[in-house]
């Protein structure tokens, strides 16, 4: 990565430090230069107060200095703890704001970029990076630093001017201590050269193991995983490999700092060497009259904080350095086009459902795949037609429903509503077509009522309604909180922990509150017993009412109330037609599948 | 979120904890041990060196002493400097790294546990919180870790103690009476800390909740696994909504932290002030009267201002180190949990050889906290060969009749016996020897192919025999796809050349694992539940070739299946409601009939119609 990159990468990381928590941001420079601030004045006024003891001055200028001494700072602590204490309260807001815009990305990217595996990828690592600390932490941290770094360079600097004034102390000595100090310059840009890549490789190749070891983790740390691990004798080995794993970093990791150690060794004894140059030459002074016994100690003390200051500037840039490759691919990530925002067409609301969907020789290939998942399907639902989708495993269905849900786009062939393109519409008006009742549905530990509308706001009746239609009407008036009462006991002492089946008639009362023209069921009785299979099969018309529904499952049984089936195989629809039609065919792939389950029901 | 307001003891005390790892890291670390030790002296060094270095300027200038003699004395004084800070600092540098070497030493300890604690036990929340914590306690956190932090944290208190000793002494001959008050000052700040600490420790429940759901709302939204529910049901507003409202409840809080946080540290500048104020009079005073020259005055002054930096790091010293002990205290009272892993009196070997009959003798179970069993009075014999189906509606007790004959839970009631011998005299690693399960809830860690159905036995495996399972499980197809075949990894974000399997080929998997392993006794949960009538049909068809010479036990809700077993047991509230082969149930006519007609009802009427 180029230098001027790199800068470009922290700038705009500081930037979004700042946009995420302003309050923060601003505490910590004024909270820095305070602190900051805060050592010279006693570097300042004892030295002041010194001379005037040693010159036997009066008491009352004594106790001037001693009230601005003392004065001084309790003022300057007082302004830094109040910043100080507004940072403690305000940090976490940081993280969470850049967790947050995190999350907001996954909310609004194409669902295609989701299920790209680079894009996966780079979401872990970014996730793991900020888990880390690097982006933002490394940046408030480096931010920090150099800002305090700089004002000290430039407060010693100032009280350090005098100190080339004086007359008595040769040119030659003035010019040398220069000369260390450039020395030392020198020798931390050097250190940071010669650090730099494997500190680099040290922090990449960590973030990457980071990768692994958090999804070893989340199996280790799963209980249910523990079932396995004791049956078949899988721990010692997994604990070995964990270790095994680790060694390598570990090495890699006393070398980075058998190496820091190593390259500070000049380091600190070009801080010896200043500072007993400069006690030499101050003391000369001093013996010489021209000095004062106060100014050696400000003297000393500026320089120590303006070498430190450098050593520091040194570090601070080299971590910016290094998170810049951190930073690349965080904002590589939040930058991600979204395509499927382009359309701008709105979806006229009928209360006839006369909502025409076509499908025109569409094929389809996963992004970065050779094979195609969909292969020239033509396709027109009739408007409130119940329609059942049936495959074998990979055979397509799931991909058909996403593109009908436009998940994805064609790779070829286009989708119609009404005649127009569907990527004409806007993004969310054309999902206010569908409901979907996916296999791996998702309800949250917040209310139930908020659950089923998918928003903070919602009819209570309508809700109710759906629960009911849902057939969790029984469940639903045991509940005494009712709508109020939390899923999971995850933040609610008093919340209800739900079956598979339970879940499952919920994910249904959602689809119906939404009630949209489209509904689609994908698999929803794989979990369930037989009881409340036959629940779900019998109440699907009632569910379905004049909507358009798709069917989706492995139960061919649930075929038989469709009026329509589509047979899949290796993304193609092969066959088409009502169960009995189908089924007449006995060379037809349906009567394959439909024998295979029920040789087993049929005596 | 969960009351802690019983305060417990802690599972040991600090010096329990220290000695504990102190011990620890000699086995695992010795050299950190020292590394640690002479930085106490290094950093003496220091400090004794930075006390005196201004007041010996100071002399050597008011004295007038020759150039040669000041650059002498100050010199030495660097050099002890010099040499101190370069000890400290290397040594500081380097602790981290064998501190490190520690670390992964006990995280390896760690995970070794969480596989030999008694499953019945290690599945208790309780256990898992407590887990939780003893992982927290190996966690490196900002370079910290609390395991590797007990002796350092230690070894800084000592280091205090010294400090403050030394610093005392000389601030004694200044005054000796300076040396309580010096003492007692810091202690007005240390009184108001605490009370802040209260008040956050008082109000954290009422404040925790909000950043819980905070969390929540973060990872659940940002979840690549709810993203198809996010966009059909446009729930990006909803999770925004919830978002502003935990941020700004939360900004409330921050607010009041913030004001009650500077109020709690007014006390310490306060007290900076007066004991600067003070010190300055005092020491003017003497001066002025002559009792001390000028680089006394330094010498006093230099040390009563850093002074206060002992006493607080005495006092926070002491603080941290109780923290991290309750840290310890969480990492020992799990690896001291007992294994449940008795000798063993009896070795399953012979069965293994010839099939036992497995009985289960008047067995009961009752979960924690339940008020009722969930296996009541249960007695049936599996015999040896036996094909056994288990159905039930949800709930009925399947599960965890699965889990007792596996030895993952161990009856409240009654025994089960395998070939006559009671389970408690196998060991229990021993006695899981016997059985080959695939459980219903898929887990593919990220291992490769053949790593995952040998169960890790790697550079020993029967790679053949791997491939065979494989392709007897279903995955053939798949498996020819595959460029590195049954060495190719399950995971592709982390290996490239990686596979990901459908939920189908997952289920196949782990019935190969199963059939890999070969133990007497097969036990399948719901396996075909993800798969396809064609690939389910093929598993049934299979079924008899993979059970051959086996006793086996099949879970499932498609009743279809229960057709090849030899008996099934119908099962309602933990007992068998209903037993026999399949003609003989349905002749019965009772529930499990009825269920049968349920299922079988579309494709029966389907075969008329058609």
């Amino acid at each position: 990565m180029m230098f001027r990159e790199k800068v470009a990468l922290t700038k705009r990381g500081v930037l979004a430090f700042r946009r995420y928590c302003p309050r923060y941001f601003w505490s910590v420079i004024l909270r820095v230069l305070l602190e900051t601030l805060i050592p010279y004045v006693p570097i300042y006024f004892s030295a002041k107060l010194l001379d005037a003891l040693a010159a036997g001055e009066t008491v009352r200028v004594l106790a001037l200095y001693v009230l601005l001494t003392v004065g001084l700072v309790f003022l300057l602590k007082l302004g830094e703890n109040w910043f100080r204490s507004s940072e403690e309260g305000y940090m976490n807001d940081v993280y969470m704001e850049e967790n947050w815009v995190f999350t907001q990305k996954s909310l609004s990217m194409a669902y295609s970029s989701l299920e790209d595996q680079e894009i996966k990828l780079n979401h872990e690592r970014v996730r793991m990076d900020n888990q880390t600390g690097y982006n933002l932490y490394y940046l408030t941290l480096c931010t920090e630093r150099i800002w305090r770094e700089m004002l000290q360079i430039l407060l010693s600097g100032a009280i350090l001017l005098s100190f080339f004034a004086l007359g008595s102390i040769p040119l030659w000595c003035k010019l040398g201590l220069l000369l260390l100090v450039g020395a030392k310059s020198f020798l931390v840009a050097w250190k940071g050269k010669k650090t730099f890549a494997l500190n680099d490789q040290f922090s990449k190749d960590t973030a990457e193991s980071n990768l692994w070891s958090d999804k070893f983790y989340h199996y280790l740390s799963d209980y249910n995983a523990g079932k396995e691990i004791r049956l078949y004798a899988t721990g010692d080995w997994l604990a070995r490999k964990v270790a095994d794993r680790e060694a390598p970093y570990w090495k890699l990791y006393c070398k980075v700092q058998a190496q820091s150690v190593l390259y500070d060794l000049p380091l600190l004894l070009a801080d010896g060497v200043i500072k007993l140059f400069l006690y030499g030459i101050l003391l000369y002074g001093a013996l010489s009259g021209e000095v004062s016994v106060g100014s050696i100690t400000k003297y000393v003390s500026s320089m120590l904080l303006l070498v430190g200051a450098i050593s520091g500037l040194g570090f601070s840039l080299s971590v910016a350095e290094g998170n810049a490759f951190f930073l690349k691919r965080y904002f590589e990530y939040l930058d991600i086009p979204n395509p499927m925002y382009k359309g701008s067409l709105t979806v006229e609301k009928r209360d006839d459902r006369e909502y025409n969907v076509e499908f025109r020789n569409v094929s389809f290939r996963y992004p970065g795949s050779r094979d195609y998942a969909l292969r020239h399907v033509n396709l027109t639902f009739r408007v409130g037609e119940k329609l059942a989708v049936v495959g074998l495993n990979g055979s397509g269905k799931t991909t058909f429903i996403k593109l009908l849900c436009r998940l994805y786009d064609p790779t070829e062939g286009e989708i119609l509503l009404n005649g127009v393109n569907i990527q004409k519409y806007d993004y969310d008006e054309y999902m206010s077509i569908f409901s979907v009742v996916f296999q791996d549905f998702r309800l949250f530990a917040f209310s139930l009522g908020q659950n089923v509308a998918a928003g903070m706001a919602y009819d209570a009746a309508r809700v109710e309604e759906s629960l009911r239609q849902a057939g969790f009407g029984d469940r639903f008036a045991s509940l005494p909180k009712g709508l109020d009462t939390c899923l999971y006991r995850e933040f609610d002492e008093d919340g209800v922990e739900i079956s598979g089946g339970e879940a499952q008639k919920i994910a249904i009362a959602r689809a119906l509150y939404k009630n949209a023209p489209f509904i689609v069921l994908d698999e929803p009785t794989a979990a369930l017993d037989p009881v409340s299979e036959y629940e779900v099969y019998s109440k699907f018309n009632e569910i379905a009412g004049d909507k358009t529904a798709i069917y989706i499952s492995h139960r061919l049984a649930s075929c038989r109330f469709c009026d329509r089936i589509l047979v899949f195989r290796a993304g193609e629809i092969v066959e088409r037609g009502t169960h009995r039609e189908l089924l007449a065919n006995p060379r037809g792939e349906y009567h394959a599948l439909w024998n295979a389950q029920a040789q087993y029901y049929t005596e | 979120m969960r009351s802690k307001t019983t305060k417990k003891k802690p599972y040991r005390s600090v010096w329990s904890n220290a000695i504990w790892s102190f011990r620890g890291m000699f086995r695992y670390a010795p050299v950190s041990f020292w590394i640690l030790a002479f930085c106490v002296p290094a950093n003496l060094l220091v400090a004794w060196g930075e006390l005196y270095l201004p007041s010996t300027v100071v002399m050597a200038v008011t004295q007038g002493q020759s150039l040669t003699q000041a650059v002498l004395r100050v010199g030495l004084l660097l050099f002890a400097i010099l040499l101190g800070t370069l000890g400290r600092d290397s040594l500081r540098t380097l602790s981290h790294s064998y501190v490190g070497l520690y670390r992964y030493r006990t995280t390896e300890e760690l995970n070794r546990k969480s596989s030999r604690i008694f499953y019945q036990t290690f599945e208790k929340p309780a256990m898992r919180e407590l887990r939780d914590r003893a992982v927290t306690a190996t966690q490196m956190w900002n370079g910290v870790q609390a395991l590797g932090d007990m002796p350092r944290e230690f070894l800084e208190l000592v280091e205090a103690i010294l400090g403050y000793a030394f610093f005392g002494t000389v601030i004694s001959f200044a005054s000796p009476w300076l040396l309580p008050l010096l003492t007692a000052a810091p202690l007005v700040n240390w009184v108001c800390v605490r009370a802040y600490q209260k008040w956050e420790y008082a109000v954290r429940e009422e404040r925790e909740p909000v950043s819980h759901h905070l969390n929540y709302v973060e990872n659940e939204a940002g979840s690549f696994a709810v993203a198809k529910d996010v966009r059909i049901y446009s729930m990006a507003g909803w999770f925004g909504e919830l978002y502003r409202d935990y941020a700004a409840q939360k900004l409330r809080w921050d607010r009041r932290r913030i004001r009650r946080s500077f109020a709690s540290r007014l006390a310490d500048l306060f007290v900076i002030l007066l004991r600067d104020g003070a010190a300055y009079a005092w020491l003017i005073a003497m001066t002025l009267r002559g009792e001390i020259t000028v680089d006394r005055f330094v010498l006093y002054f230099t040390a009563i201002s850093s002074f206060a930096t002992w006493v607080g790091r005495l006092l926070s010293g002491w603080l941290a180190l109780q923290e991290t002990s309750l840290k310890i205290c969480d990492f020992r009272e799990y690896i001291d949990l007992p294994e449940e892993a008795p000798a063993g009196e009896v070795s399953v070997e012979p069965f293994l050889k010839k099939l036992p009959d497995i009985t289960f003798d008047h067995v009961s179970f009752r979960y924690e906290g339940s008020d009722r069993d969930t296996i009541c009075d249960l007695s049936f014999t599996l015999r040896a060969g036996e094909k056994l189906a288990l159905v039930g509606l949800n709930g009925a007790g399947k599960t965890t009749l699965v889990k007792l004959l596996c030895g993952l839970y161990r009856p409240t009631g009654g025994r089960i016996l395998v070939g006559g011998v009671p389970v408690e005299r196998f060991s229990l690693d021993d006695y899981y020897r016997l059985f080959a399960p695939v459980f219903q809830d898929v887990r593919t860690a990220f291992f490769t192919l053949a790593e995952t159905v040998s169960a890790g036995e790697a550079e020993n495996a029967d790679l053949d025999r791997v491939e065979e399972c494989l392709r007897r499980a279903g995955l053939g197809a798949k498996l020819d796809t595959l460029p590195l075949g049954i060495h190719t990894p399950l995971d592709k974000q982390i290996h490239k050349d990686g596979t990901e399997l459908s939920g189908g080929e997952a289920q196949k998997l782990m019935l190969a694992r199963a059939l890999y392993k070969d133990a007497p006794i097969l036990i399948l949960d719901e396996p075909t539940a993800a798969l396809d009538p064609i690939a389910e049909s093929a598993i049934y068809g299979e079924y008899q070739r993979m059970t051959a010479g086996k006793s086996s036990v099949f879970i499932s809700h498609r009743l279809a299946s229960c057709r090849f077993c030899d008996r099934i047991f119908f099962m309602a509230e933990g007992k068998i409601a209903e037993e026999g082969d399949h003609e003989t149930l349905m002749a019965l006519g009772g529930v499990y009939a009825e269920l049968f007609d349920l299922q079988s009802v579309w494709y029966r009427e389907g075969e008329n119609k058609a």
